[in-house]
């Protein structure tokens, strides 16, 4: 049975759209410290976990969420997860440039996953998420941890062939 | 029974994967498998949620055998090939390594619906035989890129 949460163009939409296109700009113009196929790498890490979540998590027999406006799979849905690229090549991005080492690295995921944590809380407020079939968002803290540990991993695994 | 199965199948395509001799770099390889994944992941959402072409199980242990295929088995499987495909090799040799990869995707198709893991409704092993060569076809055209931007690299310097 498919669930309509709503059927207009709103906060949910204008938040993808706006950010999908702020966020490939800022990956635009910052200054490259990648090259091209590691930024490509780092960028599609981010689409390539979101989507295996949400083709897991979020359909059935699971089907713990939906997002975006029904628990079909739209296109808008596709655009929420090309948004997570940006996202995981500034978060190695960050981590290069600032030289994080050491107990840095449990510092940096500890406020790397509550920042993404509070950007969830945003996305389930505007109606991005609809956390109404069992999922909480407090499930949302370890993964992202893990998602992140396992991109710095591929960051090191990386530089080490390279 | 699907799910030992598809763990171990998927267990011994890493092992393969990891000792064979591989034409493409870890980060060529990483790139090409997390396309693959997306794609791959996406294609089967669209058959058996939108266009109910496929069916997949409701039982969520057998679930995770889906997870295993378009996230593991699959994506190794065709860089397995892939990367036995660009090596230099005569035109027969490359009929042979792709007939093969075509046979293993049947098989593997086959155990998925055999298990009842799968269901094809408006579906078929020859639709899915296409689509998995379309799959392949897609890496290839992308590791040109990857091997035309190396021999100019390489000719740069």
């Amino acid at each position: 049975m498919i669930t309509v949460y709503e059927r207009s163009f709103d906060w949910n939409e204008w938040f993808v759209l706006l950010g999908l296109f702020t966020l490939h700009i800022l990956v635009w113009i910052t200054p490259k410290i990648f090259d091209l196929l590691r930024g490509i790498a780092y960028y599609l890490y981010g689409i390539t976990i979101i989507t295996f979540f949400d083709h897991t998590l979020s359909v059935r027999p699971w089907d713990l969420y939906d997002v975006n406006d029904s628990s079909k799979y739209q296109f808008i849905d596709f655009l929420t997860y090309v948004m997570n690229g940006p996202i995981s090549y500034f978060f190695i991005y960050v981590y290069v440039r600032f030289k994080i080492r050491g107990f840095g690295n449990l510092a940096y995921l500890l406020f790397a996953s509550s920042f993404a944590v509070l950007v969830e809380y945003t996305g389930v407020q505007i109606g991005l998420y609809h956390y109404v079939k069992g999922y909480q968002i407090v499930w949302s803290f370890p993964i992202y941890f893990m998602m992140q540990t396992l991109e710095i991993i591929l960051h090191h695994l990386l530089l080490r062939k390279k | 029974m699907g799910l030992p199965f598809s763990l171990a199948i998927t267990l011994i395509l890493a092992q393969v994967f990891y000792y064979q001799k591989k034409r493409l770099s870890f980060l060529q390889n990483t790139i090409l498998f997390m396309i693959l994944t997306i794609l791959i992941s996406n294609f089967l959402t669209i058959t058996t949620l939108e266009m109910k072409w496929i069916k997949s199980t409701d039982d969520p242990f057998l679930f995770i055998v889906i997870s295993l295929y378009r996230d593991g088995i699959l994506p190794i499987l065709i860089l397995i090939f892939i990367n036995y495909f660009v090596t230099p090799n005569s035109a027969i040799n490359k009929i042979l390594i792709f007939s093969l990869f075509l046979i293993c995707c049947l098989g593997i198709d086959s155990l998925l619906i055999f298990f009842g893991v799968l269901t094809y409704i408006n579906w078929n092993l020859f639709l899915s035989l296409l689509v998995n060569s379309a799959y392949f076809f897609i890496t290839l055209s992308l590791v040109k890129i990857f091997l035309q931007k190396e021999h100019l690299h390489d000719n740069s310097l």
